[in-house]
């Protein structure tokens, strides 16, 4: 009970803090900051996880790279996705996986915590 | 050792990207290389525990009727202290272009079977054995709008669906996967009644079947800010009947997202899960996230971390909860140049008698299409050195 108590006092402490506004032009891009970034990559089911899924289990670092602005990292989603349900995540530098931090809903894939994209 | 210095070299040489690179109609020819490398420090660098060096020759070639590739692997391992060349994937599609389409193709180590859920996919990829990945596709489509496929993996596994169109009302569609005797069937869609959609889940396996409902787009708050919508949940299946809702927070202009998720058994009420969490951006640039989870009253997990990701240097905190055990770690970055992260972080068990104390370096580049990482890791005692080097050359 005392953690449910130190975790409301936290989340209501977050909420009372000072945001960062987003710079989120419209909803079809994804927005990602990491400053010290090399390469972020958007990955997801429309483009079979950067291959992760096939036969290497490797990503090719030239699918999903995100566009860089002093740390500010977006990329558009396809255009022609059909309306559902779509599993992605942000890849850094190869390396690490990072859910969305704009989008609450979250899955898992391949161990990993990864965002659930609507489009309806 | 020094392949990765080799890469991370590269890696500083080079230039910022800044486009979005997308699949190209033409011919595609390139090579990726691969090399992974790790070792029990205690014992030595000779003594490695893995060390591969795998390059991947591509070719795709892509047109609006027909799109090919193929993929083999040329691989040398320490413990074969052979070169072995294997084939990896090779496919062939052919497509009727526009609508009505129809298309058909042949691949292997392309496609696995994968049904889509809600929140879970009823069906994961590699949650079937694909020793023989072998496929045959058969693609359809145009029939009032309606698409459907059937891939035939060997002579015992297929994986089927047909979608509808969007009906301008809502769109359904039906996904199935029969490997020998076991036969899994979802369908599922969702209707658009303009102030609520109804998204709806049948999952049939064998003679079990289970029902899954939402109802989408019901926001109690809308502004230029936030968003704020809650989602109603019902799960049914043979022995459970489960009732949740879930709010979800999402920021506009603002860098902020919050969830809080309640379900509930019917049956059970002390079979509960309580969810909560929140991810924001301060002003002073310092990336928050929280997360809780309690299932059945019982089993509680908590994580509340900080991370503070500027360049050149950056640190950052987390501290996990376990029921009654907690762990905390400390994470220092630094950035000597764009695209090259040093990350150093230290962690321990918030308990005197049981500290478990470890310690995790990890330096980590990525540029254009070179990534490289070198990781070290010192736990209960035991030092382990890890490597890892890609590199995509067209």
């Amino acid at each position: 009970m005392d953690r449910l108590i130190a975790l409301s006092f936290l989340l209501c402490s977050f909420s009372c803090a000072l945001f960062v506004p987003a710079e989120r032009s419209d909803t079809d891009q994804i927005v990602f900051h990491y400053q010290a970034a090399g390469k972020v990559q958007l990955i997801g089911d429309w483009n079979n996880w950067g291959g992760i899924t096939g036969a290497t289990s490797l990503v090719d670092p030239a699918c999903g790279v995100m566009t860089n602005d002093n740390g500010i990292w977006t990329a558009s989603l396809p255009d022609d996705l059909q309306r559902g349900r779509y599993r992605y995540a942000l890849l850094v530098n190869g390396v690490q996986f990072y859910p969305d931090p704009f989008n609450p809903e979250r899955t898992m894939f391949n161990e990993q915590e990864v965002s659930v994209l609507i489009i309806n | 050792m020094i392949a990765i210095f080799l890469a991370l070299a590269l890696v500083l040489s080079g230039q910022q990207i800044d486009t979005v690179e997308e699949a190209q109609d033409g011919l595609n020819l390139g090579l990726l290389f691969h090399t992974t490398a790790s070792a029990d420090l205690h014992n030595g660098l000779k003594t490695l525990s893995g060390d591969t060096l795998v390059v991947f020759p591509r070719g795709a070639f892509r047109s609006d009727w027909v799109q090919l590739s193929a993929e083999a692997a040329v691989s040398y391992s320490a413990d074969s202290t052979s070169t072995e060349i294997e084939p990896v994937s090779a496919g062939a599609f052919f497509r009727w272009p526009g609508s009505p389409w129809i298309g058909t193709g042949v691949s292997t180590g392309l496609i696995e079977p994968f049904l889509p859920g809600f929140d879970v996919p009823v069906r994961e990829w590699r949650n079937y054995d694909m020793m023989d990945s072998s496929v045959v596709t058969i693609e359809a489509g145009g029939l009032l709008g309606f698409q459907g496929f059937w891939n035939q993996f060997g002579d015992s596994l297929s994986w089927y669906g047909v979608r509808s169109p969007w009906l301008g009302f809502g769109t359904v569609g039906w996904n199935g996967i029969r490997e020998d005797s076991s036969l899994v069937e979802i369908f599922s869609g969702f209707l658009d009644l303009r102030k609520v959609q109804p998204w709806f889940l049948f999952v049939k396996e064998n003679s079990q079947w289970a029902y899954l409902t939402e109802l989408r787009e019901m926001e109690l708050l809308r502004n230029r800010s936030f968003t704020i919508e809650m989602v109603p949940r019902f799960y049914y299946e043979e022995d459970s009947v489960q009732i949740g809702l879930t709010g979800y927070l999402r920021g506009k202009d603002r860098a902020v997202s919050a969830l809080l998720n309640v379900s509930v058994d019917a049956a059970d009420g002390s079979k509960t899960f309580l969810a909560g969490g929140m991810d924001l951006l301060s002003e002073a640039g310092i990336a928050w996230s929280v997360k809780a989870e309690l299932e059945n009253l019982e089993t509680f997990y908590g994580r509340v971390s900080g991370f503070y990701r500027s360049s050149p240097a950056g640190c950052g905190g987390a501290v996990e909860m376990f029921d009654d055990s907690l762990r905390a770690t400390a994470t220092a970055l630094y950035t000597p140049v764009p695209g090259v992260a040093t990350e150093l972080s230290v962690m321990s068990n918030l308990d005197s008698n049981n500290p478990e104390p470890g310690c995790l370096l990890r330096i980590f580049g990525a540029r254009d299409d070179f990534t490289a990482a070198v990781t070290v890791q010192w736990r209960d005692g035991l030092t382990t050195l890890g490597m890892e080097v890609s590199a995509w050359i067209d």
